[in-house]
């Protein structure tokens, strides 16, 4: 071959750039109208744009937590009880008489709902196809250790438990796809001394409870950590947590401070 | 152990997400309960996206307030097809945040304004974070580690601090297209980090 050639530049590289600054709100005003044109008749773009802005959803969980006075829950809560809208038949009648006599409201009442019926369906359809395209691709991928079992975790099956004994905890028990295995996320348990453990099981109906395995939970009552699923899951019929003497027991001897979700 | 009956459930981000949906829908028919089990999901979360944004307490409540009571009064508007209502919630609490931060009553109360009331005596009780939360934060704050400082500062200037690429390029001390490309490599890192854990 002769001459030389510059490298081959994809014309929508740009474009990809540019839907991260989109996604961010970071464009500059002249640019903004111009992305947005074709975002509007790129589905490549509009991809793009969609999955950036389902990780800027989350991007606040990184942020040290801060709590909201409990008094603004009460004054929330006190204005919407204010300024509730009446229902079913009335709801008609007062909209028309507010469309009558005020001014447009700028959240208009969309009646949506006979198709919310239809949308439920076509959800669930394109989740299960979600979660067969998602098992696929995950086995073809390969991530770093922690961030790969962190985010394989919702592939498989997820259980909760609710705060039975410690009235305000909660847990999620993500199990691999093969059924053996689990990610624990708990939430709102007290932090225990060197000599103490909490304990998950697993139970048949009128079968002895088997280990999961004991774990700890930090300063703030929170763990992460990964169990054993010893029976069938749909074999167990009850799962619960337990505090118990440290390295763990072969029996649970302590109430149960989190159960399945009745 | 007490038997129980079947509670094999669905995919967890998918879970939370129809718990939300139908939280939303109840809210749509002016279901308050509906409404304290939402911001008991939330509140903590878009509280402290408001305060990183505003930087005043008071000011953050407001932002939290006007988020609740615009998803009480059109919760009609939320779209399913347009994400999660996570993703919805936190899109109202930071545009409304950043347009208060970027008003001219805002700039001169935060120049007039004195330290921080500390949040032990402002703070309601603490209620503890469901176990969705604890996993997700856990994995945000993992993903956000293993990007460079220059591509976690432009992503967070642009999302905190409401700055445009232009802005972030002059504060950057670099050219427009390579902090075009730090945002755009640090969200791809990211999604990737956080995978199935945002897809629903």
């Amino acid at each position: 071959m002769s001459g030389t050639r510059g490298p081959v530049i994809d014309p929508h590289e740009e474009w990809l750039d540019t839907a991260a600054a989109h996604a961010l709100q970071a464009l500059d005003g002249p640019d903004r109208a111009r992305v947005d044109a074709h975002v509007r008749t790129c589905p490549i773009c509009t991809r793009r744009v969609d999955e950036h802005r389902r990780v800027l959803a989350v991007l606040p969980y990184a942020l040290p937590a801060e709590e909201p006075p409990a008094s603004l829950r009460a004054s929330i809560l006190g204005h919407a009880a204010s300024t509730a809208r009446p229902q079913g038949a009335s709801v008609l009648r007062a909209e028309r008489g507010r469309r009558a006599s005020a001014p447009p409201r700028h959240w208009a009442v969309r009646l949506w709902r006979p198709a919310a019926w239809a949308v439920a369906a076509l959800l669930i359809v394109t989740l299960a196809l979600w979660n067969v395209e998602l098992r696929q691709r995950l086995a073809r991928t390969g991530e770093p250790p922690e961030i790969g079992r962190l985010a394989r975790l919702p592939v498989g099956t997820v259980v909760e438990l609710v705060g039975t004994g410690t009235p305000g905890a909660s847990a999620r028990l993500y199990v691999t796809a093969d059924g053996q295995r689990g990610e624990l996320a708990v939430a709102g348990l007290r932090s225990l001394g060197p000599d103490r453990v909490y304990q998950l099981w697993f139970a048949r109906p009128g079968d002895k409870p088997i280990t999961g395995g004991p774990f700890s939970v930090n300063a703030q009552g929170e763990a992460i950590a990964s169990v054993a699923v010893p029976l069938p899951l749909s074999e167990v019929r009850a799962i619960a947590i337990t505090e118990e003497p440290a390295p763990g027991v072969h029996a649970p001897t302590g109430k149960h401070l989190l159960d399945l979700r009745g | 152990m007490d038997s129980s009956s079947d509670r094999v459930a669905a995919p967890a981000s998918t879970e939370a997400g129809a718990l939300d949906r139908a939280l939303l829908a109840r809210i749509a028919r002016q279901d308050q309960e509906a409404l304290a089990a939402l911001y008991d999901r939330h509140a903590r979360v878009l509280y402290s996206l408001a305060l990183r944004i505003v930087g005043d307490r008071e000011l953050a409540q407001e932002v939290l307030q006007d988020t609740f009571l615009r998803c009480w009064n059109g919760a009609e508007r939320y779209d399913p097809d347009r994400g999660h209502v996570m993703a919805w919630l936190t899109g109202v609490t930071r545009h409304r945040a950043i347009d208060l931060l970027r008003s001219r009553p805002h700039q001169a109360r935060l120049r007039e304004g004195g330290p921080l009331p500390a949040p032990d005596r402002l703070a309601g009780p603490r209620q503890p974070d469901a176990g969705e939360t604890v996993l997700l934060r856990r994995a945000m704050t993992t993903a956000l580690a293993a990007l460079s400082p220059a591509q976690r500062e432009a992503i967070e200037l642009a999302y905190y601090d409401g700055l445009t690429q232009t802005e972030i390029a002059r504060r950057q001390g670099e050219p427009l297209g390579t902090v075009k490309s730090r945002m755009r490599s640090g969200l791809e890192r990211l999604r990737t980090a956080l995978g199935p854990m945002i897809e629903s």
